[in-house]
């Protein structure tokens, strides 16, 4: 059984390498990217089963780059959890608005995060 | 009499009546007669003639009546001298004193040879005038037809009939013999309906036969007589019959008019005497000419002077009319002084208007110069357009903002030229809904001035309403550039602001995040083993970096929703599933307290329209609340009951309490009762609290009985 691919995308280093812990612990394969630009660029190449997409990014926001995935028909398909450390219930109508298929405020409760991404990956 | 106008009959009637009294007949079977009585008697013999004639000449004797007989075959003139002689001892006296004469019918009825009614009438007439004038009260009078001949019987017969009509009006009384052997039928038939009275001999006695016809007719002449004779009397306006200025009739009002209660007193009185002096001679010359003929206005106005001196204004109606054979004027007069009145209050009353018409023109005139010199210092622009979408009215902003003048106005100029042609369709409905009776509107709407150039304007109108009727509309332009600057100015700081707390949020917020991620991650054990003193050393690091975030998100919520700027995401939801969520989530931390928590929750849908998450928090902030400040072993109590609007839910516990002072002030940010145990919290939970609760449109409260008696706080929430 080939282990489940996740792309991290978070602008804060720390952060990224603290979910990359949390979620190789988990027992996933994870590739990480520092903007939108990057993120692109790696989910297009890598085809990740599942984002991890932070929203509040310099240059290119979050929802600017889940808008993005779901044009391209290549990664149209991949489910996006979108986080932020904003519990603003705006920003969560959006996400759902641009097709991410969850929201997690930040810091998340990791044992409850992971039940979220597994049940999505699960596809359900 | 000639004429037979109701008039006429009516005076005549009235006339009659006024000298009413009866005469003794002489004749036993018809005993008294009032003057105008006109009897016939059939005979057969001289002797009927006597009987019946003699008794009747003796009363008219008696009774100061002046009597003439005229006698033919079977009786002649000696024969009925002597008759009376016997029967009246001093009948000299009355000879002397001219009372009585008697002719022979040839005397009489033919002077001239032949019968002529007209003389004859005449004479009669002639004769009762000149016996009232020697002092007699009347004439009496009686024929006997003997004489006439077959072909005479027609004439006679007008003749008689020309009597009875006649008699009616004058101190007279007739009888007419007739012979019964000389008339047939149909004569008997005629001399019946020509009299009243009729005296038969039968069976030796005379009888009275009254004729039908006769008494028909009389009766009905009576009853209109009467009728005409109330309606007069019953007339307000004062009636009278003048001869030349001599008052021969007068009513009732009449007399009362002069300042007379009884009117006997005024027959004969020449009428100019109740003439106000002045007007006597104009009364005089027009009430001559009128029975001359002449023509003389018919309606006019004197003064009658009363008989206590008094002069009151009369209104006269004057007629000229026949009376008694004469020319007369009838008049009718109705005093006019409340009229007169009335026209010069009315006078005055119209004068007074005008002056009042006039003021208040004045005052409207500068009323309106005040209002219009007002509406030209407004800095908007003030207009009107009738009901045809012409404009009808712009003051001086109006004109120098548009470019557009009087002239303009009076060329005729359409509204919707104002407006930039996208907004046509929507001016047109507005005004539609207005002149259809929208009481006020206020819109934004592209002004285009006439040089084309436009700018953005609120404008406010309202129906313009004359007597019930839209005929218009008017109201007030304001151009809104400048507030549109400020506004663009306000929510670019608005924008800001909002940018300024996310990226404050933000920015505190990664650090902590990072700070209890890693410590969470070590604990957590999948990075190895974790010894307890390494554990006592990074739990703090967790629970205090958690303080912080929930920190500093209570105040961007406060900041938030002090601005306005925290958006609820309302939804149909279960309050009860909402409570029972959040008593799962604080269970934890409940039993590490070795607290006991108890619920009353209905077990039903509680439907409400809220924002979960929102309501979610409220409820924990209340049980951390409650869970804090309750000692180790206490209770807390979860209650929602229902009302007829409204869920209301309480958070109730057994701790410290809260003393009565304090309760006011405890939903005020970072509010703390002063000398309590130090409880961890951020100090915001309860102001966010409230300001949530009333954003859902609910209330919140705190209650307790003192120190140490515990305390229940209280929010309701609208039923959806």
């Amino acid at each position: 059984l080939q282990k489940k691919r996740i792309l991290v995308v978070d602008d804060e280093a720390d952060i990224r390498n603290l979910i990359n812990i949390f979620l190789r612990g988990k027992g996933y394969e994870v590739t990480t990217a520092s903007n939108g630009d990057e993120a692109l660029t790696k989910a297009a190449l890598e085809k990740p089963d599942l984002v991890l997409l932070d929203i509040l990014m310099p240059e290119m926001s979050g929802f600017d780059v889940c808008t993005s995935l779901k044009k391209n028909a290549d990664t149209a398909r991949v489910p996006v959890i979108m986080c932020s450390v904003l519990a603003r219930n705006e920003d969560r109508t959006k996400a759902f608005q641009v097709g991410a298929a969850s929201y997690l405020t930040k810091p998340f409760n990791f044992e409850a995060a992971a039940r979220v991404i597994e049940d999505i990956l699960r596809g359900k | 009499m000639m004429g037979s106008s109701w008039l006429d009959q009516c005076y005549g009637e009235a006339h009659k009546q006024a000298r009413v009294e009866l005469r003794k007949s002489g004749i036993a079977v018809v005993g008294d007669v009032p003057w105008g009585t006109h009897l016939c008697q059939f005979y057969q013999t001289r002797e009927d003639l006597l009987d019946v004639l003699v008794p009747y000449f003796k009363a008219g004797l008696e009774n100061n009546e002046f009597c003439m007989w005229i006698t033919s075959e079977p009786l002649k003139v000696e024969d009925a001298w002597a008759s009376l002689r016997k029967a009246i001892t001093n009948l000299e006296d009355y000879l002397r004193n001219g009372q009585i004469e008697i002719f022979d019918y040839a005397q009489w009825y033919a002077r001239s040879g032949r019968f002529e009614p007209s003389r004859v009438l005449q004479g009669w007439v002639e004769k009762e005038t000149r016996a009232v004038n020697r002092g007699f009260d009347g004439l009496r009078l009686s024929g006997n037809t003997f004489w006439l001949q077959k072909k005479d019987w027609r004439d006679f017969a007008d003749y008689e009939a020309a009597v009875d009509n006649l008699i009616g009006k004058y101190r007279m009384i007739a009888l007419c013999s007739y012979s019964l052997d000389r008339s047939g039928a149909s004569e008997i038939i005629d001399v019946m309906t020509a009299h009243r009275l009729a005296l038969i001999r039968r069976e030796g006695k005379w009888e009275v036969v009254e004729t039908a016809e006769h008494k028909r007719m009389e009766d009905a002449l009576r009853e209109s007589q009467e009728q005409f004779r109330e309606l007069l009397e019953a007339s307000k306006d004062g009636i009278s019959v003048n001869i030349e200025t001599k008052l021969v009739y007068l009513n009732k009002s009449c007399a009362e008019l002069l300042g007379f209660s009884d009117r006997s007193q005024l027959v004969g009185r020449d009428f100019l005497e109740f003439v106000a002096p002045e007007d006597r001679e104009m009364v005089k010359t027009r009430s001559l000419a009128r029975e001359g003929g002449g023509e003389v206005p018919a309606l006019y106005e004197f003064k009658i002077q009363r008989k206590d001196g008094t002069t009151v204004p009369v209104e006269t109606h004057a007629t000229a009319i026949e009376y008694q054979g004469k020319r007369a004027t009838l008049s009718f007069r109705r005093d006019i002084t409340e009229r007169k009145r009335m026209e010069e209050e009315l006078r005055r009353y119209s004068a007074s208007l005008e002056q009042l018409v006039a003021e208040r023109t004045g005052k409207l005139a500068q009323s309106e110069r005040r209002f219009r010199e007002l509406v030209d210092l407004l800095p908007q622009i003030v207009f009107e357009i009738d009901d045809k979408d012409n404009l009808t009215f712009l003051n001086q902003t109006g004109m120098t903002s548009t470019g557009y003048g009087e002239d303009d106005l009076r060329r005729g100029l359409s509204a919707f030229q104002m407006f930039a042609p996208q907004e046509h369709d929507r001016a047109r409905e507005k005004m539609r809904n207005l002149l259809a009776g929208e009481k006020v509107s206020s819109d934004e709407y592209t002004v285009v001035r006439k040089d084309r150039s436009t700018f953005p304007a609120i404008v406010y109108a309202a129906p313009v309403v004359v007597e019930n009727r839209t005929v218009g509309v008017r109201g007030v332009v304001c151009d809104i550039i400048e507030r549109q600057g400020i506004q663009k100015e306000r929510l670019g700081l608005q924008a800001a602001k909002t940018n300024f707390i996310t990226s404050a949020t933000h920015e505190l917020k990664t650090p902590l995040v990072s700070i209890k991620g890693y410590t969470d991650l070590v604990l957590s054990g999948s990075l190895g083993e974790v010894p307890a003193w390494l554990r006592n050393s990074l739990e703090p690091i967790s629970r205090n970096a958690e303080r912080m975030l929930r920190l500093i998100s209570d105040l961007m919520d406060l900041q938030r929703l002090d601005t306005a700027m925290l958006k609820l995401a309302m939804e149909n939801l279960d309050l009860a599933e909402v409570v029972r969520e959040s008593i799962e989530d604080i269970l934890l931390v409940v039993k590490g307290k070795k607290q006991q928590l108890e619920s009353e929750v209905p077990n039903a849908v509680l439907k409400v329209y809220g924002d979960k998450v929102r309501l979610g928090q409220v409820m924990l902030n209340l049980l951390s609340n409650s869970t804090k400040f309750t000692p180790e072993g206490g209770k807390i109590t979860v209650a929602v009951s229902q009302e007829a609007d409204r869920f209301r839910v309480s958070v109730s516990d057994t701790g410290i309490g809260i003393e009565e002072d304090y309760l006011p002030q405890l939903f005020e940010p970072f509010f703390k009762i002063p000398k309590t145990i130090h409880v961890e919290g951020t100090g915001l939970g309860l102001s966010v609290a409230k300001r949530l609760v009333k954003m859902h449109g609910g209330e919140i409260s705190a209650e307790s009985e003192g120190e140490g008696k515990g305390a229940t706080f209280t929010f309701t929430i609208p039923k959806a």
